[in-house]
């Protein structure tokens, strides 16, 4: 952390908008990234007494603030948008009292629904879209390239340098995001706090749709101490696997440069989960972390 | 036989609301000699579980609080010990009970 920002948690609100309980294990990176995001989203107009009078469907909203585990993601937008278009109606012209909703999704939701991220794109409604990324699609990956049992047939494709390739080059979204007409892209990490709280008061303040990739460590899913949540987010950034960038008008300015990057090995090791990755694939995951951290640092210079 | 006056133990699990108490095997505990009030542990709790005293400085809800140490990770001065918390559920109480 850096150490001018001592002291300054004191600026954000102190108030809690992120209703803890049993939802999250302990030392969930998703669970900071969740409160960090309705800290810096400030107080929802949805939860005043005057606007639950009139409309009785924004308590249902609020009373699930953050799950929505039987509702389809269009029709949840689709709900979500009409509702805060009738109630921006009811003010006076040219003042909004929504400005614009937050709609924080699981990557998984984007990686089984391949139409989910198409219908995000071609949508013509400002949502600001937080995708909440801990990586359970790296298991399959891990599971692939594992060694295989003596007795075991070949059922899985193992895994070649042009898949690993093609993991770096799809995890940051980069490409996806640069041909889609988000007014505001940005990659974000709760270990580094006033980025993401920065990121996400622009996000809210640009006009049009925004989109904010979070990567959350998981200690359960990626199997590390849960103390270690923070830590394995800033490695992730030091060592070039999650670059944070943001990509305002066209325009891609590397959020947090990293001048000496630390070698991949280290942010790996402390994963159970890479246990069975065999090392010479980490070789090539590194080189295709360099190749594509020099690719970003050549469009953001 | 057992007497009718003895309570028998109740076999409804205390789920407590949106207690945590059970989840945690440490608790934090701040050294206010050493605590500075910067207040990073408080910025880095994922369960929003630590509040401002007063006095200004930081204590964890105990109801809200799992004990995953991120605190002690972030603090600065190394005022946050983790102790070990021996409460266990009424549940596992009372089957250590049935099966010592």
């Amino acid at each position: 952390m850096d150490p001018f920002s001592i002291y300054v948690p004191k600026l954000l609100p102190n108030d809690e908008r992120f209703l803890s309980g049993r939802r999250s294990c302990k030392g969930c990176g998703k669970a900071l990234a969740a409160r960090l995001i309705t800290k810096a989203a400030g107080p929802s107009v949805l939860r005043s007494e005057a606007i639950r009078d009139r409309f009785p469907e924004a308590a249902s909203i609020t009373a699930q603030s953050y799950a929505y585990p039987d509702v389809g993601f269009e029709a949840m937008i689709a709900g979500l948008c009409a509702l805060i278009h009738a109630i921006n109606q009811t003010t006076a012209q040219g003042q909004r009292l929504i400005k614009k909703p937050i709609v924080c999704i699981n990557r998984q939701v984007l990686m089984s629904d391949q139409l989910a991220l198409d219908r995000m794109i071609q949508a013509r409604s400002d949502v600001a879209y937080v995708c909440l990324d801990n990586e359970p699609y790296v298991d399959s990956l891990i599971a692939r390239a594992a060694p295989k049992p003596f007795v075991r047939a070949e059922r899985l494709r193992p895994v070649s340098e042009s898949d690993i390739e093609r993991f770096v080059q799809e995890k940051q979204m980069y490409d996806v995001l640069a041909q889609s007409d988000f007014s505001y892209a940005a990659t974000a990490c709760p270990s580094l706090p006033f980025d993401l709280v920065a990121k996400v008061q622009k996000a809210l303040e640009c006009p049009g749709k925004a989109f904010l990739l979070v990567l959350t460590p998981c200690p359960t899913g990626w199997a590390f101490a849960s103390h270690k949540t923070v830590t394995m987010g800033l490695l992730a950034v030091q060592t070039g696997y999650f670059p944070l960038y943001e990509r305002c008008d066209g325009r891609l300015t590397m959020t947090e440069p990293v001048k000496r990057r630390r070698p991949l090995a280290e942010y790996l090791m402390l994963q159970k989960r890479f246990m069975p990755f065999p090392q010479e694939l980490v070789a090539v995951l590194q080189s295709a972390v360099d190749r594509q951290c020099a690719e970003l640092l050549a469009k953001g210079a | 036989m057992q007497n009718a006056q003895t309570p028998k133990p109740s076999l409804t699990i205390p789920v407590g609301g949106s207690s945590n108490e059970y989840w945690r095997f440490e608790r934090p505990v701040w050294n206010t000699d050493k605590c500075i009030r910067c207040g990073a542990c408080y910025l880095a709790c994922p369960d929003g579980a630590i509040v401002q005293t007063s006095e200004g400085y930081y204590d964890a809800d105990p109801r809200l609080c799992k004990g995953c140490g991120i605190c002690k990770q972030q603090c600065w001065t190394g005022c946050i010990s983790l102790e070990t918390c021996d409460q266990r559920p009424p549940w596992v109480v009372l089957v250590q009970k049935i099966i010592p």
